[in-house]
């Protein structure tokens, strides 16, 4: 009977470690860690896409790695271990990029070994996978790669859509429809991003008084 | 366990598993990234310099490539990071296309060309794709003259743009680079 209870509990448990990163503290609308790739690739739904999973591949593989043999690291060197592994695994990502999607992989260009210091994987390295069982640590590092995934994709799909006219390259808006130049631009990230910040508050606090 | 022995321990460990996982991964992964950088370049270069190189496309200087004539890219080729030679890709304009041109050069010298591209004349301009014509570079210096290669006959503009192309754009180039 208990050990049913603590099942439960656990999948339950589980289940919360993977919404954290989802949504509550989804890490560009809400805690607003690891923007600068978010600004500078999202001109297309595409690079969201992939941008996003490549920080969800490393985040599962390093969460993983670092939380399997977070007893044997010593609390003085943790951060030299966590950039090592974070690292190996990031080239591992460009070069499989670089072989399989030549074209994605020079559009992301230096983004993708800047995710070695995306304070999105360090932060849940330190806080979470160096201190947790590998169960909880996958799914947070779950929870976080798919919000960020998505998150992206909403900024680069608005930002294609308008400066574009296109959703992952198909024609979506009609022909006479005027790109809105500057949404290809860093000036159109900061200000989509910013009212995207402001749609995501007033949604929490509409949820919040009912 | 000592503190400082664990870590010294603990670190080592993860490099050598890294390094491990990384020679893995270029084992896997180069031969197809040269592949989408280089193409059959690579071939090409290789009937130039043999086989067991690798290559690392460089940066070109300014000022190098006007108005569809110039060098379009340089190719370093190394053989165990020695440096060897390089590829140096060309484009001149000939009778009625632009003729893009591979020349491998090392030290000082024109290994050898090939002409890669052009919709010249068939059977007359596009006869500059030949090895009768192609084998007299091979050997010359980079500052060659002009008449030490034959034209071929009624291919004189297709052939001269081949050797002006060359001539000009591979002095250039050693110039800058070597």
């Amino acid at each position: 009977m208990i050990s049913k209870m603590k099942n439960i509990n656990n999948e339950n448990q589980l289940f919360k470690d993977f919404l954290i990163g989802l949504w509550k503290e989804n890490n560009v609308f809400r805690i607003l860690i690891g923007m600068c790739p978010t600004l500078a690739i999202t001109t297309l739904a595409i690079n969201g896409i992939f941008m996003g999973g490549a920080t969800l591949f490393v985040l599962i593989t390093s969460g993983l790695t670092i939380s399997i043999i977070r007893n044997l690291i010593p609390s003085k060197v943790r951060m030299p271990v966590f950039v090592i592994i974070i690292a190996t695994y990031v080239t591992v990502t460009d070069y499989f990029l670089a072989a399989n999607f030549p074209t994605i992989h020079k559009v992301l260009g230096i983004f993708l070994p800047l995710i070695i210091v995306n304070c999105l994987i360090m932060a849940r390295i330190e806080a979470f996978s160096s201190k947790m069982p590998i169960g909880r640590s996958f799914f947070d590092a779950l929870g976080f790669g798919i919000g960020f995934t998505w998150a992206l994709v909403l900024l680069g799909g608005v930002r294609e859509i308008l400066g574009f006219g296109t959703f992952l390259g198909y024609q979506v808006m009609p022909n006479s429809f005027q790109p809105i130049l500057v949404m290809r631009l860093p000036t159109g990230a900061f200000i989509t991003l910013g009212l995207l910040i402001a749609l995501m508050n007033i949604i929490v606090n509409y949820r919040k008084k009912n | 366990m000592n503190s400082t022995i664990q870590s010294v321990l603990i670190l080592t460990l993860i490099c050598i598993f890294s390094a491990a996982l990384l020679s893995y991964t270029y084992l896997t992964f180069n031969e197809k990234i040269e592949t989408s950088k280089f193409g059959t370049i690579k071939e090409k270069i290789q009937m130039f310099f043999g086989n067991e190189i690798s290559l690392n496309e460089i940066e070109i200087p300014s000022g190098l490539y006007q108005d569809n004539e110039g060098i379009s890219r340089i190719i370093k080729v190394s053989s165990r990071n020695d440096r060897i030679g390089y590829g140096v890709i060309i484009d001149y304009p000939g009778y009625k296309s632009i003729i893009r041109m591979l020349v491998g050069v090392k030290d000082g010298k024109i290994i050898g060309i090939i002409v890669l591209e052009n919709s010249e004349t068939p059977g007359l301009g596009s006869e500059i794709t030949r090895e009768s014509f192609t084998d007299q570079f091979k050997g010359k210096s980079v500052n060659f003259n002009k008449n030490e290669i034959d034209t071929i006959t009624g291919a004189t503009i297709s052939s001269n743009a081949v050797i002006e192309g060359i001539s000009k754009y591979i002095s250039i180039f050693s110039k800058k680079i070597e």
